[in-house]
């Protein structure tokens, strides 16, 4: 009885806490939103808005993926690798084929993001090992197969996906909203959404539910690597060539914008809206220092700064005993 | 009062007054969110006495070893060491001060040599100008465990030794400060025959250099053996204090229990006759050639002491640890499932012993939790139906009465017992025709043990589900069950019916 009433006591002021936490992200980006507002009149025209969405669409699809890998608990580094080699091989096959090697990027991603899997869930090695493998052997590989140049694109489709518009929105926004409408319906209504949050949360506690937990991680990086094969396509029709050097640094990027949207780097919690959110607060970050005459040095810093306060705000610190 | 009530009784039993208080705490009080551990609990312990802490699961034994230990802050609360405040703030300020304790669970390096787990956190001691003086520390742990009697070579990798072994270089690494106080908790629950011996004999002779001792165990036989004084707790609150010499094994496990438990009576039920499970000669890892049924409606214990293979037969039924060989019969039908997700679907559930561990996902809402396990049920196709899982979520809050405002509520923010709730919640609504508990009270509060209780007799006896419970909780087997198993070794070394069902019977089976 006694608990009852200590308990009915105690939680709403546990509700508003937590709660907040929750919105946080948005809140950050509507403050960051407003901070540029003031500081440049550039900043809320259709033209930059239309800029800042089309630099978040690669960012943002990858960290989809990202995001299920790192709600799982695991971490993803070859994310930036997965989405050049994408790029690299579209643009590669693109010289020959023409547009019809576009799905070649959705392969290539799904393969390596099984393959990766695999390695991790069967093999047992670290995801960060096996990711930084994939990561440095990616690179190696775009540079086979580029030579070291950028493999031009010429096919008009391919340049109109990266330019073109539908009803006033850039095409790749839409593809970018669409892959994120799917992710977020796979997180919150499917049972591999269900199970991946449940291996993130406790593994044992998936296991003892009778989740087949090894499968579940290598769906989960085939998902990713689907995902960043994506997020390559995107990438090599906004910059009309494969470069050897696409995606380097941005699973850095991604990783950021998963944890700034309150993904936490222990899984279990959060999700791909917040993602989102994270990936907004990212771009526009860059955009709006950009506006602002901030250097590209100064940028660097900066954005290392706001992820670090992103995650002192938003976690709960008593409720952590050992952190690694 | 309660001072009165100690101081007295004490003196009355004829123990010598004379020796001075070592260990004093007054009024201790400690709560985790609404839970309250411990409520103004007193204890005194005097020079060369041995104090027994009795009490169930959950009476608040652990909370008072962390908060005599340092590693708990107390809310209210008075300590004095040999007539100094004593006010540890970590562990090693306790060891300043003169209380060691060794743990329940092991706190080992089991990469580093003996000698260095011996003398861990205080390798300073041993070294010049930061360079460790090796041949002063093997001599050093050498001499000391000589002298304790523990046979270990301190040049030798900690994790090559047996598990009692390593336990007793934990009590080595405590004895190595030469502590005023020791606190002792569950530490024969990992040690040998012979390992213990060498404890008890350690007991006395500290003992008799006026070191303070308490101790936790499960084993009641023990207390007797070496302890002079018996302090009851029960749901973090004090009982009582007696000469350990006035009280026998019954009437210590009456106070332990209390009035409480003695008056929850199940009633009176007839079970039907018809099989559920059937096992027979199962052997793996860990236990060897069980034979047990359970019929419907029946409730049926696995009783053991820990470490006795009880867990380990609840976990290979539900398809959770390996077995060798040997036959599983559901309804007369073989079953042969390989997985837990072919048990489940057979229609087995398993409530797991760590509810933190194996139970839940505390940074997920009620609702996902409950959910979790009917995730195959609630499928269609690759997408999951949220009616069916929001109508779960409604019915296993009112079933199990789980206070929180609504299913939406994160895990984390439940008591204890709450989460058990939403635990049992979860593999209950699986629907199974055998249900498997392992320990289903743990680390809940009395009246929520009740609770549980009366759900599980409904359950059984209105759904006819068949309960095979494995427990350390000597009453709850005995109150609770139709029928008991004991287990011993990983055998089953007696099984008891009706009146057969005693402490007496089922201890002499256990051990």
């Amino acid at each position: 009885m006694s608990q009852n009433t200590t308990t009915s006591g105690a939680t709403p002021a546990a509700l508003s806490i937590e709660s907040l936490r929750t919105y946080f992200p948005l809140l950050v980006l509507v403050i960051v939103c407003i901070g540029f507002a003031i500081f440049s009149d550039q900043f809320f025209s259709i033209r930059n808005l239309e800029t800042v969405l089309r630099q978040t669409a690669v960012l943002s699809i990858a960290a989809m993926g990202a995001t299920f890998v790192i709600l799982m608990a695991s971490i993803d580094l070859s994310v930036g690798a997965v989405v050049g080699l994408s790029a690299v091989i579209v643009a590669y096959f693109m010289q020959s084929i023409g547009i019809v090697a576009v799905p070649s990027g959705l392969l290539v991603g799904a393969v390596l993001g099984t393959v990766v899997g695999t390695v991790y869930a069967k093999l047992k090695v670290p995801s960060f090992i096996a990711t930084l493998g994939l990561m440095v052997a990616g690179h190696g590989l775009m540079l086979h197969i580029t030579q070291g140049r950028p493999i031009m694109i010429r096919d008009e489709t391919m340049r109109w996906i990266g330019s073109g518009t539908i009803a006033g929105i850039p095409a790749i926004v839409l593809i970018a909203l669409v892959a994120f409408a799917i992710a977020y319906f796979v997180q919150h209504h499917t049972v591999l959404g269900r199970s991946i949050v449940a291996v993130g949360g406790g593994e044992v506690v998936a296991q003892r539910s009778g989740i087949k937990v090894e499968r579940i991680k290598i769906t989960t990086f085939a998902l990713a690597g689907l995902y960043s094969g994506l997020g390559g396509i995107v990438l090599a029709s906004r910059m009309g060539a494969g470069s050897p050097t696409a995606g380097s640094g941005l699973e850095l990027d991604v990783i950021a914008a998963v944890v700034i949207g309150g993904t936490p780097l222990t899984g279990g919690m959060g999700g791909v809206a917040g993602t989102m959110i994270g990936a907004l607060i990212i771009a526009i970050l860059s955009n709006g220092l950009n506006l602002a005459g901030v250097s590209s040095y100064s940028q660097l810093i900066i954005k290392g700064l706001v992820l670090i306060a992103a995650v002192i705000i938003s976690i709960d610190r008593k409720k952590i005993g050992i952190i690694k | 009062m309660l001072v009165d009530t100690a101081t007295s009784s004490r003196v009355d039993g004829g123990f010598s007054p004379l020796q001075p208080v070592l260990l004093a705490a007054e009024g201790l009080r400690k709560s985790y969110g609404p839970v309250q551990a411990v409520k103004e609990l007193n204890l005194y312990l005097r020079a060369g006495e041995a104090l027994a802490l009795c009490g169930e699961n959950g009476a608040g034994k652990s909370t008072i070893f962390k908060i005599l230990a340092g590693e708990v802050v107390p809310d209210a609360g008075r300590m004095t060491v040999a007539g100094g405040e004593y006010r540890p703030v970590s562990a090693s300020s306790a060891v300043a001060s003169g209380v060691s304790m060794v743990h329940q669970e092991f706190n080992i390096l089991p990469h580093v040599s003996v000698a260095e787990n011996v003398f861990l956190g205080r390798m300073q001691e041993f070294s010049r100008f930061g360079k460790i003086d090796w041949t002063r520390l093997y001599s050093a742990a050498e001499t000391l465990l000589k002298r304790l009697g523990i046979n270990a070579d301190p040049r030798s990798e900690m994790r090559r030794l047996s598990p009692s072994t390593q336990k007793m270089i934990e009590l080595a690494r405590a004895l190595s400060t030469n502590p005023r106080v020791l606190l002792l908790d569950e530490i024969t629950a990992s040690l040998d025959h012979d390992d213990a011996e060498t404890l008890h004999r350690l007991m006395d002779e500290l003992r008799a250099q006026g070191v303070g001792i308490i101790y936790v165990s499960h084993r009641l036989q023990e207390i007797f053996r070496s302890c002079t004084t018996v302090e009851v707790m029960k749901d973090g609150a004090y009982v009582t204090t007696r000469p350990a010499a006035e009280l026998d094994e019954d009437q210590l496990s009456a106070l332990m229990v209390g009035r409480d438990l003695a008056d929850w009576k199940r009633p009176e039920r007839v079970v039907p006759t018809s099989p559920m499970l059937e096992v027979r000669g199962l052997c793996g890892p860990g236990f060897n050639d069980v034979s047990l049924s359970v019929r419907k409606g029946q409730i049926v214990a696995l009783a053991g002491l820990a470490g006795s293979g009880a867990d380990e037969i609840i976990e290979a039924l539900f398809g959770a640890r390996a077995v060798t060989s040997g036959e599983i019969l559901l309804e007369g039908k073989a079953f042969s499932g390989a997985s837990i997700a072919d048990a489940i679907a057979a229609g087995i559930a398993m409530v797991p012993k760590e509810r933190a561990v194996e139970g839940l996902i505390d940074t997920q809402s009620i609702r996902f939790n409950i959910a979790l396990a009917c995730l195959p049920k609630n499928a269609r196709g690759p997408f999951v139906d949220g009616g069916c899982e929001a109508e779960q979520a409604k019915l296993g809050m009112d079933m199990f009465r789980i206070k929180a405002r609504s299913s939406a509520d994160l895990v984390r923010s439940l008591s204890g017992g709450n989460k058990q709730k939403v635990l049992l919640a979860k593999w209950f609504l699986t629907d199974p025709r055998l249900m498997l508990l392992n320990n289903p009270t743990r680390g809940v509060d009395i009246g929520v043990k009740f609770e549980i209780y009366d759900l599980m007799l409904k359950l059984s006896g209105e759904k006819n589900l068949a309960i095979l419970m494995a427990s350390e909780d000597m009453a709850e087997v005995i109150r609770l069950s139709d029928t008991v198993v004991t287990i011993r070794h990983g055998r089953v070394s007696g099984v008891f019916e009706g009146d057969a069902i005693t402490e007496t019977n089922l201890i002499n089976a256990m051990l």
